[in-house]
């Protein structure tokens, strides 16, 4: 008797777990597993821990109305952050965990360069559909080499070519420009890419300087700079640290022209680390969360930002942007395969963003059809108060 | 045009080699006196930086105050690292290494969790800009080039010409004779410590003002700070001086002429190629 009872307690509880178990498997079937590609600790974290809280936003706005449609079911999804740790070596072990232990086949991220190319290294033979936040130009970053991989939105070339051509319409006194270039290995690249576009815009390159990833001081790095006697000076890319630095150090030493950076970053932390008195004539690409000219996307965005984490920041919108795109390719695709999903995405003439209406582009520039333009914002360090001043529409050939 | 920009490198070389004297003082105390490489020098140097920004930010008091105070707190960090995570290993000073990294990779990491990454600076405890003819010097850089070469020529005074300081030179030479002779070493061990991270806290926070404040502005500093007692050499804190402005010469320099990572390669192989000919560093005594 008190075996049967036995017995039949251990079969009620196969059953069970039978039942509860093959819920769990179909469940987790039906899920469609996003990795997502961060720096939360190291080098980067600065800006990327912002970039991952965005991208939960994005998770968390897909699975709002159920998740993504595909052949007429609603699939949801669920974001899967590794830690790169700032380095290579991270890198490469988070895009491996990514691949191989969560079996992703799609993941959003990374943006500093030596990243993205060590990330690639795991991700390309394995055919993970790679959607990049940034890209410099290289290669074996992002071109005919990574045929899985997709920029989102705009990255150093694009982000320059808006800022010269802003440059023109605001200051047509300037002739010359002399640009910096963290030596993170895209200078080759972004040079002949920067003075093309230079030239496009009639100005002429009156130097190119060239900064260590290792660099506290910029002094001499600007020393050498303003002996180019620039009418401009461009930043190509960097981040808050280097670009406040660069900024205070220039008009320290007296450069009285305009300032610019080609790439995204927080124009309030610059001004924090350049010092109100040094923010003028200095402009950069970011959004002006509170301005009416921002899109429905980003107002929607900023919103859940304020709702969720009880703040705003525009790195936010860099971690939801890849979401806002993903959600139209797969069910463009509609396949959850990503080479069905690569070759649709690349077909594709147009594609809607959180900053507007996107072109897909790129063939000419980087040898791949796979990035998508988009209006580019611009705001300005003015007097020490940070400005919106416009939407600069972009797109590389 | 040429001229122009060569006379401020004169300058910058002097005001670079003042930030790096500046930051390596105190990791170079720990290491002639007491011979620890002391790696949680960049997170101390960092945690001093924090408590004068929150002082002069958030508490509202004037900088140079909160530098002192700074400096106290941390000097008194330091006492408690010695006391709780260093005296019990003195004959181990593996032990100790590896002690030193993981406080650095605690302390970051908390400073990273709690304060964020966001990048701060502290307001200028200077303010302004001081031009002679072409060059141009921030009143934080003067102020640092000053503090710097003043705190140097104090920590050389003090370990020839004071009593304390012939005891820790007595400390570094021979731990256990110094003991015989009746010298209070675990006092020696717990003084130096102390200024040792008292003067990372005034580093971290002339260098918060002066660049920029975040939880990881340590690292290279650190890797700077290494640079300089080797090529000073082990026990010789005047050789601070000259290691600094070597450094300070070459970092200054070199990307007038080749720009980005092969200013780093090209400053560290001459720091190599100086110590495959003297290896005991410019100052430091053979083995």
């Amino acid at each position: 008797m008190k075996g049967k009872g036995l017995f039949l307690m251990l079969c009620g509880l196969c059953l069970i777990f039978l039942a509860f178990g093959r819920s769990a498997v179909v469940a987790e079937e039906n899920v469609l597993k996003i990795g997502g590609l961060y720096c939360l600790t190291g080098f980067g974290s600065g800006a990327e821990a912002y970039v991952a809280q965005g991208s939960k936003l994005g998770e968390e706005w897909i699975n709002e109305n159920g998740g993504v449609t595909i052949k007429g079911k609603k699939v949801p999804v669920k974001l899967i952050i590794e830690d790169m740790k700032g380095t290579a070596d991270g890198a490469v072990a988070a895009a491996t965990k990514l691949a191989y232990d969560h079996k992703v086949k799609f993941v959003i991220g990374t943006v500093v360069p030596f990243m993205v190319q060590a990330s690639g290294t795991v991700l390309e033979p394995a055919k993970v559909l790679r959607i990049l936040l940034y890209n410099c130009a290289m290669p074996n970053e992002y071109g005919p080499k990574t045929p899985y991989a997709f920029l989102c939105q705009d990255a150093t070339v694009e982000g320059m070519r808006a800022s010269l051509q802003y440059l023109k319409e605001r200051y047509p006194q300037v002739k010359t420009v002399t640009y910096i270039i963290p030596d993170d290995g895209s200078v080759p690249y972004l040079q002949k890419l920067f003075t093309a576009r230079a030239s496009e815009m009639g100005l002429k390159v009156a130097g190119v300087a060239k900064w260590a990833m290792t660099t506290e001081d910029y002094t001499p790095i600007i020393t050498q700079v303003l002996a180019t006697k620039p009418d401009s000076i461009a930043f190509a890319n960097g981040w808050p640290q280097a670009t406040g630095s660069m900024l205070r150090i220039t008009r320290e030493m007296g450069f009285k022209g305009p300032v610019f950076g080609g790439n995204y970053d927080d124009a309030y932390q610059i001004r924090e680390i350049a010092g109100k008195e040094n923010s003028t004539d200095f402009f950069i690409h970011n959004l002006d969360l509170d301005s009416p000219d921002m899109t429905p996307m980003i107002k929607e965005v900023t919103k859940r930002a304020k709702a969720k984490y009880g703040k705003t920041n525009g790195m936010y919108m860099m971690g939801f942007f890849p979401w806002y795109e993903l959600k139209q390719v797969l069910e463009a695709a509609n396949s959850t395969d990503p080479t069905v999903v690569k070759n649709t995405w690349e077909k594709m003439k147009t594609i809607d963003t959180l900053y507007g209406p996107g072109k897909m582009g790129g063939l000419k520039t980087y040898g791949i059809n796979h990035t998508v333009c988009h209006p580019c914002p611009i705001v300005s360090l003015t007097n020490g108060e940070v400005k919106w001043v416009k939407w600069v529409d972009v797109y590389s050939p | 045009m040429i001229s122009e920009a060569a006379v401020q490198t004169v300058a910058n070389v002097f005001m670079l080699s003042a930030i790096y004297i500046l930051v390596a003082l105190g990791f170079a105390l720990l290491m002639n006196v007491l011979g620890i490489l002391n790696f949680a020098h960049a997170a101390i140097y960092m945690a001093g930086g924090y408590i004068c920004y929150e002082l002069i930010v958030g508490a509202g008091m004037n900088p140079w105050v909160s530098l002192l105070i700074s400096a106290v707190a941390i000097g008194a960090l330091g006492l408690l690292i010695e006391r709780v995570l260093f005296r019990p290993f003195l004959k181990d000073m593996n032990s100790i290494v590896v002690i030193t990294l993981a406080l650095i990779i605690i302390l970051e990491a908390t400073v990273n969790v709690t304060v964020g990454s966001y990048i701060r600076r502290i307001p200028s405890f200077v303010p302004g800009v001081f031009r002679v003819g072409t060059v141009s010097l921030s009143g934080d850089r003067l102020a640092t080039f000053v503090i710097g070469s003043c705190l140097l020529a104090a920590a050389i005074l003090f370990i020839r010409k004071t009593k304390t300081g012939t005891q820790m030179l007595a400390v570094s030479q021979d731990f256990d004779a110094a003991a015989l002779q009746g010298i209070n070493t675990r006092r020696i061990f717990a003084l130096t410590t102390a200024i040792g991270c008292a003067l990372a806290a005034v580093a971290g926070s002339l260098m918060g003002a002066v660049l920029s404040l975040s939880p990881l502005m340590g690292d290279y500093m650190l890797v700077k700070a290494i640079e300089i007692v080797i090529l000073a050499g082990i026990g010789s804190i005047g050789g601070v001086l000259i290691g600094g402005l070597i450094l300070g010469l070459l970092d200054a320099s070199l990307p007038l002429f080749i720009g980005g990572s092969a200013t780093d390669l090209i400053g560290l192989s001459i720091v190599i190629i100086l110590l495959l000919f003297r290896p005991q560093g410019l100052f430091g005594h053979e083995a």
